[in-house]
């Protein structure tokens, strides 16, 4: 009797509940605030300064950057690296999630396939800046070999992109739909284009079904395929610490662990701007916060596998290349890396009094600087090892790619920033659909608070 | 008497030999002849030398560049490839220390460029290299699995984008489908599990569920 009554007043409670979160999906478009200009401006002149900066580079060659022939690759191929990698936030959080049928992903799903989309579009544009001479792209395609990593990188990259968009827009057309119903004028326009004619009929809703059934599947292979091939940029060439047949899996590991910590970050700024606590809780930071610590044991186990085995058979330069890491030149960046992005991450997430939103926020962001400066030492590191009687290269990279890399951020945050004035930050359907069965099934099957008890701005 | 014209036939074929692998050039002004090293073994330093001379008045060219060459092959590109330079000593001599990779005759090429421009003199040599095999990388054909080439990845290629190519047409047909059939009212799980009809809420929203 307690029970089925409760659950009616669950029914009852829906109906505004659901409002809220319309509401909340919606604010974005409907407002625009003094902070959101200034910000936007921010990122602009960031982004111009980075334009000019290739300016120079194009204008006096690669010349401009710290980059020589014996280092040849630096800043922009380690960033390169990051962003793909942080592009496995959306497919392997919101896909994964999706096929195991976690029913605490629902708000979180649409933030991180827009990372996902966002971090390749900027990651893409590295291989680019680093040949120094764009038009010669050109060439990938005219003489472009099949046996040839590049090429596998260029096709593999390219597909995830076409995948993520399109799995990316399939759960979104609901929304859209929505978003059509509740604007007007140029916006009602460019939503009724988008939402492609969604009433959400039965037969539109099993063909979503079959669509999304189909991506969530096969996007999973393609991601992992494309942080492999990544790595192989490396593996597949002759020198002693990228010769490794674990870097595939290890760099796929590693994606997902900077993609996870990346999604928790923009996650907490999301809910802090847009007031999205009802939505985004604490439990949806400790999930992610605990994936974010299983990854980091995993990129442990890969570490110690990688060293240990190599270092045991200590080929012709793995001595100085390990020198280098652990007490030379690169010892503060490597044992920032070790101490800083593997070992202390998970212990702000698992020891309890830690475990707050901005423990795993504060843990998520050691992660993300330790990822990106362990690209920079597989990088330039490994470049630095003689292969010939001579004396060790130096890289110290210029303002030219000091300001080409700072852009490269403004550019990622602001096409979040954009996509989140034009685009629903929720998936509305699938948040709705979920508070639905989590009341269907009863207080004990639940994934949310009651709905009866929630206030607008409460957090769970 | 017959030891004796053996030793001379056997000098003389040698001498011709000798001459044969060495070869000079005679331009106008200057003489560029290429010396053999003593012994030239694959992965040893050896010393490569040419002398320079003034073709009128056959005296040594001192403190010239000379540029040194060898003839080489590497995937599928032919020609001379840069070894190194030096500049003549007081007997007109430049040499280099070249480590050679590959055993047998190696074409080693001497360019002369006179400073004040004008024709560059050039003079080859066939210099016998000993010792064993090749300290060159040698890219080998590898174990050769059928089906395992590039076929394979066009293969994959094709299925990946098949499959997105039938999303494509999925997405075509929701676009026509919101034509052929009006909204259905779906009723949630939540009315069913209450026991009730459909939440005023909900039908509102099920235009777009």
């Amino acid at each position: 009797m307690g029970e089925a009554s409760e659950r009616g007043e669950d029914v009852e409670a829906i109906g505004p509940w659901r409002q809220r979160l319309e509401e909340a999906t919606l604010a974005p478009i409907r407002r625009t605030t003094v902070a959101y200009y200034a910000w936007v401006a921010v990122l602009l002149a960031v982004i111009a300064w980075g334009g000019y900066a290739y300016y120079v580079q194009l204008r006096d060659g690669l010349v401009a950057t710290g980059m020589r022939d014996r280092i040849s690759w630096g800043f922009y191929i380690s960033n390169f690296v990051f962003f793909i990698g942080i592009s496995h936030a959306g497919t392997l959080i919101s896909a994964i999630l999706r096929v195991s049928k976690a029913g605490w992903r629902t708000p979180v799903t649409r933030m991180a396939e827009f990372v996902t989309v966002v971090a390749l579009c900027t990651g893409a544009l590295f291989p680019i800046i680093d040949l120094g001479r764009p038009d010669r792209l050109q060439n990938v395609i005219l003489y472009g070999r099949w046996q040839s990593p590049i090429i596998w990188d260029v096709v593999a990259i390219t597909t995830y992109l076409t995948a993520s968009i399109t799995y990316l827009f399939l759960p979104m057309l609901p929304d859209l739909a929505l978003f059509r119903d509740r604007t007007t004028g140029l916006r009602h326009t460019l939503y009724r284009v988008l939402s492609i004619g969604w009433n959400g009929n039965k037969k539109q809703r099993g063909l979503l079904a079959t669509a999304l059934g189909v991506m969530m599947i096969l996007i999973i292979p393609i991601a992992v395929s494309v942080h492999t091939v990544v790595s192989w940029i490396f593996a597949m060439n002759l020198r002693v610490s990228w010769n490794s047949t674990i870097f595939g899996a290890f760099f796929v590991a590693g994606a997902i662990f900077s993609g996870v910590a990346t999604l928790i970050i923009i996650m907490a700024i999301l809910r802090k701007v847009y007031h999205l606590e009802e939505y985004i809780t604490q439990k949806h930071f400790v999930y992610l916060g605990y994936l974010l610590a299983a990854m980091s044991l995993i990129m442990i186990y890969g570490n110690l596998s990688e060293y240990i085995t190599t270092g045991y058979k200590m080929e012709a330069g793995e001595e100085f290349h390990f020198r280098e890491l652990f007490l030379g030149q690169f010892a503060g960046y490597w044992w920032y890396y070790v101490i800083g992005g593997l070992v202390v991450p998970p212990l702000l997430i698992l020891i309890p009094w830690t475990r707050t939103i901005w423990g795993i926020v504060l843990a998520a962001f050691l992660v993300d600087v330790a990822m990106w400066i362990e690209r920079y030492f597989i990088v330039v590191a490994a470049l630095r090892v003689p292969l010939m009687p001579y004396e060790p290269s130096n890289y110290a990279p210029t303002w030219v790619e000091w300001s080409i890399v700072a852009a490269s951020f403004a550019l990622f945050a602001l096409l979040i920033t954009v996509f989140i004035k034009v685009f629903p930050i929720l998936a509305v359907w699938e948040v709705a659909e979920q508070q639905e069965e989590a009341i269907a099934a009863g207080p004990a099957h639940g994934l949310q608070p009651r709905l009866v008890s929630q206030s607008a701005g409460g957090a769970a | 008497m017959k030891p004796f014209v053996w030793s001379a036939a056997g000098m003389l074929v040698l001498t011709v030999l000798a001459l044969g692998s060495v070869s000079t050039a005679h331009a106008s002004h200057v003489h560029v002849e290429v010396m053999e090293p003593a012994s030239a073994i694959v992965g040893q330093p050896s010393q490569f030398s040419a002398a320079l001379t003034s073709a009128d008045t056959g005296q040594p060219m001192v403190g010239q560049s000379v540029t040194f060459f060898a003839h080489a092959s590497f995937s599928g590109v032919e020609g001379y490839m840069e070894i190194g330079r030096a500049a003549t000593n007081s007997e007109g001599i430049a040499a280099i220390s070249y480590v050679p990779r590959e055993r047998g005759q190696h074409d080693i090429r001497v360019d002369y460029a006179p400073s004040a421009g004008g024709t560059v003199e050039h003079a080859t040599a066939a210099v016998s290299v000993d010792g064993s095999g090749s300290q060159l990388y040698v890219q080998t054909a590898g174990i050769q699995v059928p089906g395992l080439n590039s076929w394979l990845i066009i293969g994959l290629l094709s299925v990946v984008w098949g499959i997105l190519f039938f999303v494509a047409v999925v997405v075509i047909r929701i676009a026509r489908a919101g034509d052929e059939e009006p909204a259905q009212q779906r009723i949630p799980a939540t009315a069913v599990a209450a026991g009730g009809t459909l939440d005023g809420a909900v039908v509102a929203h099920a235009r777009y569920r």
